[in-house]
């Protein structure tokens, strides 16, 4: 079923952080208005300031950006006929882009049907291996009680550990668990059973773990007349607790093997009348040449900057083309792939203490790098105080360049002249990373942080942002910073 | 033609220049693993540039003199231990003396010979080369002869082609040294001015017309 063609006037963005910012840029571009739907502590946040309007809508901290009847009448109060779910939050939520089609607000996204039926993990399982794709060997919702265990063993028996247990709730890396042996395996299953979140309330499921893989995701576009296309890959292998710390655009893989993993994803889109962004997961071999789907990410995906950095597509502004009915206007052979995107996750956590969080610190000092290749997606400024009840992400640096060599020294230029004085940042660890001899031969899968423990001994402070930090310091020190800072 | 190629690994750039484009160049010196060494007239002590590069030398009041000064520019490279020399855009990078400069004291100058910056800074040389490369060139003249066959020369020209016409510095460069003249008696008295800028900024009184 098809949506009538509509022009967008307004749209309100239901997220919160950086992807507000990211959107409301791309808005703007097109000529259009904006409206930002925040919690009470954002109420000082640098990316509402961007917004034509700005709407409270509750105390929070979260819950406010998860209620959906808030973000209704939010977008009703201000006269938006459009809501972008950026990611996260209600992004993936059918009964969210339900609310808005009754409301007749246009939602920047899949349509509610799609996103229904592709949160049932089992029946995308099913569909991806009918259309010829393998998939991650795994269980079905495992049932209650001692009969959930003995499928559970029964699987571990028959495929053999390292196994994985994931919350059906889970995604974005959370609520998953990777389990030894049997005795791990009773281990982990009693413990959530015996905890009541809602992370692992809903269910869980086991999956086969594959180790010295490489996780692959290949990015794609769909309009509402049919017309799918790829967005190249993403290498995502760098993880800590499958969270990606760096990304990289493409993957190094052979041409053939993109090819299958492309064909692989547009079918998939295709057999389950996808539309809009969204991005496809893979588990890759790249010696065998095997690959097994993960996940269907049905929202823009985080490390979007790297791929719109590599093929020069504003995804943004194609979503929003699409939510308005209008026929994609890049064919794929229009997609060239130039040179190589990294992306790097600059959170307020210390790395050297198991990357605690750093709330409630302060940003004292904030000089971002520049020049060619260098984009930023972030809302950090000099004064910002990084509130504890959200995610730490400050911001985005995606570097672009020929080839990974060219591209690795811009990161780690990059990262040497980024000063960012206040909470401690991964910054630090990510040029120890840049240095890593792995890493600058692209050399990688998932288990690259549990080989190179050696990329935690860094200094606390380099040589060159010590030498920065302190010119600088001096000339603001008197003029900017409160006199009970010194 | 020579078959060998031969080529010289830069260590150390100097950076004859100022501002953004000091800044630029030394972004991707870094990213090379090459060093700079940069240089800063009074007003610029506080400047962002000067504290990126590998070291910063201080060469003078100024203002904007001494980022012109080829002795000052290639003492300091010799000084500081510098094997070439980008000098940025403005200020002396089309400067053929400098480039020339630079080749005899072995510094790998980071731009065109001395000899093609020579050539093409002469504007109707460089119209002769545009012409003999088959490029299309607004009508116009050589360089004008002093006095009054100079002016004849511009109002035949000005009769054939119509007002209005540009009188330009040969010498000249950056959009400077350009004067507009809309009719014989503008014509008469710009080009005197013309050629008085030409040589007070230029150091060569030589002008030339162009519709």
């Amino acid at each position: 079923m098809m949506q009538k063609r509509k022009t967008i006037r307004k749209i309100l963005i239901a997220n919160r952080g950086e992807i507000v910012l990211r959107v409301i840029r791309t808005i703007k571009e097109l000529g259009l208005l904006t409206v930002v739907a925040y919690e009470k502590l954002d109420k000082d946040a640098y990316f509402i300031r961007y917004a034509e309007e700005a709407i409270e809508i509750g105390e929070g901290p979260i819950t406010d950006y998860l209620d959906i009847e808030k973000m209704i009448w939010a977008a009703k109060e201000t006269g938006a006929d459009a809501i972008h779910p950026g990611y996260g939050f209600l992004s993936e939520n059918p009964d969210f882009a339900e609310a808005c089609e009754k409301a007749g607000i246009t939602f920047i996204g899949p349509p509610s049907w799609v996103l229904r039926y592709l949160s049932n993990k089992a029946a995308v399982r099913h569909m991806v291996e009918h259309s010829g794709v393998p998939t991650i060997p795994g269980t079905e919702p495992l049932s209650p009680g001692e009969r959930g265990l003995m499928e559970a063993m029964r699987f571990g028996k028959k495929y053999d550990y390292p196994l994985m247990i994931k919350a059906t709730a889970g995604g974005g890396g959370r609520g998953v668990r990777r389990i030894k042996n049997e005795m791990d395996l009773m281990k982990h299953l009693i413990y959530i059973r015996s905890q009541s979140r809602p992370l692992w309330d809903d269910g869980v499921f086991i999956e086969k773990c594959m180790d010295s893989v490489r996780h692959v995701e290949i990015p794609i576009l769909a309009d509402q007349h049919g017309n799918i296309i790829h967005l190249g890959s993403l290498d995502g292998s760098i993880q800590r607790r499958h969270q990606k710390l760096v990304e990289i655009a493409p993957a190094n893989l052979s041409p053939g093997l993109l090819d299958a993993l492309y064909w692989a994803s547009i079918r998939a889109a295709r057999a389950v009348g996808y539309v809009n962004a969204g991005s496809l997961e893979f588990l890759v071999n790249p010696e065998t040449e095997e690959f097994w789907f993960m996940t269907f990410n049905r929202r823009l995906t985080v490390e979007h900057p790297a791929t719109e950095e590599l093929t020069n597509v504003d995804i943004v502004r194609e979503q929003i083309r699409i939510a308005e009915g209008h026929r994609m206007r890049i064919p794929q052979e229009r997609i060239k792939l130039s040179g190589k995107a990294i992306q790097v996750r600059i959170n307020a956590e210390d790395p050297l203490r198991d990357f605690q969080p750093e709330g409630d610190k302060t940003v004292e000092l904030y000089l971002p790098p520049g020049g060619p290749g260098i984009r930023l997606d972030g809302i950090v400024f000099q004064g910002y105080r990084i509130p504890a009840e959200y995610d730490p992400l400050l911001v985005k640096l995606t570097v672009r360049g020929y080839d990974w060599e060219q591209a690795t020294s811009r990161l780690r230029k990059a990262l040497d002249s980024f000063l960012l004085v206040g909470p401690h940042t991964t910054i630090p660890f990510y040029r120890a990373v840049c240095n890593e001899a792995d890493f600058r031969n692209e050399r990688m899968d998932t288990h690259y942080i549990m080989k190179h423990p050696e990329i935690f001994q860094y200094p606390s402070v380099a040589d060159e942002a010590a030498k920065l930090e302190s010119f600088f310091m001096e000339q603001y020190t008197a003029e900017f910073l409160p006199a009970n800072w010194l | 033609m020579s078959s060998k190629t031969v080529t010289r690994k830069i260590r150390r750039i100097l950076i004859a220049n100022r501002g953004e484009i000091a800044l630029r160049i030394l972004r991707t010196a870094k990213e090379m693993g090459i060093e700079s060494v940069v240089v800063y007239e009074t007003p610029d002590s506080d400047a962002y540039y000067t504290r990126m590069a590998e070291e910063a030398v201080f060469i003078g009041n100024g203002p904007r003199k001494d980022y012109l000064d080829i002795d000052k520019m290639i003492r300091v490279a010799q000084k500081t231990g510098a094997d070439a020399i980008h000098p940025g855009y403005g200020f002396l990078s089309e400067n053929p003396d400098f480039a020339e400069a630079c080749e005899k004291a072995n510094l790998i100058f980071i731009g065109p010979p001395a000899g093609v910056i020579r050539d093409l800074g002469d504007k109707v040389m460089a119209r002769e080369i545009a012409l003999r490369s088959r490029i299309p060139i607004l009508a116009g003249s050589h360089d004008l002869p002093v006095g009054d066959p100079g002016i004849e020369t511009a109002v035949a020209f000005a009769q054939e082609h119509g007002y209005p016409i540009m009188i330009k510095a040969t010498g000249g460069g950056g959009g400077r040294g350009i004067r507009r003249a809309d009719s014989d008696k503008e014509l008469v008295s710009q080009m005197r001015r013309a050629r008085a800028e030409a040589k007070s900024s230029f150091k060569n009184d030589n002008v030339y017309i162009e519709r």
